[in-house]
């Protein structure tokens, strides 16, 4: 049973009202700190990029973007001048390395074409 | 952008500003948000330096966030109780691991309380409120702050807590009939006179 001690529904509304009046918590020095926080991790604005925007070398710029920018390639371009190099030099070494792989391959020949000489012997 | 400009620019477009680097809209988010998110985290944890970490760790999540927000998704507000809720929720089972009930870090209510015949001032009422806060459960607080003191309405507060509408009611009213059993007998002392 209520006494007349107890906190009324009203009362509580009331208490509840009096929270919500209450001047909000406000701290100069953590806003400063939070502030901080927010202009540090902050993007700054990219700036355009200038051969984009003339668009005089975009299908090169797309290009050298796909694979990799200056350094992608860069180590395209020495990859191709070493392969370059070996076929014309074919060094001994690699000479025998193919060798080795393509001497032990046999390959069954299927004559899809015969002349007509195999076709009148064969009757 | 200047500061004053922004007074009328919602949450969720000052974020879109911060993202694209508008310096004025971290000041403006700051001022906008921290006083909310540090009394309602004060009101969940009882201690105010604890709440300050909160809203300053929230506030970074937010700042962090802020390129990828999409703001078809949520309020910024919600967001952020969301974040401080569960930041709170944190820190209040950290501290019932070290044995720190939440009462033995609340106020201490009676501490500069007028006397009874004086009637209490309003801002020992709310000492008093914020005492019977830290004695509900977790789940019952947040919802009790969130409905009656943050003034969100139920269906934010179950977009925050991440449960449904009709669980907000219940976790609402519970906390209501609790709250007025904690401070049981305690009407006048309070101020409230018979018949109010």
């Amino acid at each position: 049973m209520k006494k007349a001690t107890d906190m009324t529904e009203h009362d509580l509304d009331d208490l509840f009202a009096a929270a919500r009046a209450q001047a909000p918590l406000d701290d100069a020095a953590l806003q400063a700190r939070i502030c901080a926080d927010g202009l540090r991790l902050q993007l700054q604005p990219k700036p355009v990029a200038r051969h984009a925007a003339s668009g005089k070398f975009g299908w090169w710029a797309a290009l050298s973007n796909a694979l990799g920018g200056k350094r992608g390639l860069a180590g395209l371009g020495t990859a191709a001048a070493a392969g370059v190099m070996l076929g014309f030099v074919q060094p001994t070494s690699v000479l025998a390395l193919t060798e080795s792989f393509f001497a032990v391959q046999t390959v069954d020949e299927v004559d899809l074409m015969p002349g007509i000489d195999a076709i009148l012997t064969e009757g | 952008m200047a500061f004053d400009a922004l007074s009328d620019v919602s949450d969720e477009a000052l974020l879109v500003l911060y993202a694209n680097g508008d310096r004025g809209a971290a000041r403006a988010l700051t001022v906008r948000l921290v006083p909310r998110m540090l009394g309602y985290g004060a009101r969940l944890l009882g201690d105010r330096a604890e709440a300050e970490d909160v809203a300053q760790e929230a506030m970074l999540r937010l700042w962090r966030i802020a390129p990828d927000w999409r703001q078809e998704e949520a309020k910024v507000t919600t967001w952020l109780y969301r974040v401080v809720t569960n930041l709170c929720t944190d820190r209040l089972r950290m501290r019932q691991r070290r044995r720190l009930s939440a009462l033995d870090d609340a106020p201490d209510v009676e501490d500069g309380t007028p006397s009874a015949e004086a009637g209490m001032i309003e801002a020992d009422r709310i000492v008093a409120l914020n005492a019977a806060l830290t004695h509900l459960p977790d789940r019952q607080r947040e919802a009790v702050v969130l409905r009656h003191i943050e003034g969100l309405t139920n269906p934010e507060i179950a977009a925050v807590m991440d449960i449904g509408v009709e669980a907000v009611e219940s976790l609402t009213a519970r906390g209501k009939r609790a709250l007025a059993a904690i401070l049981s007998g305690r009407r006048e002392e309070l101020g409230y006179e018979k018949g109010n």
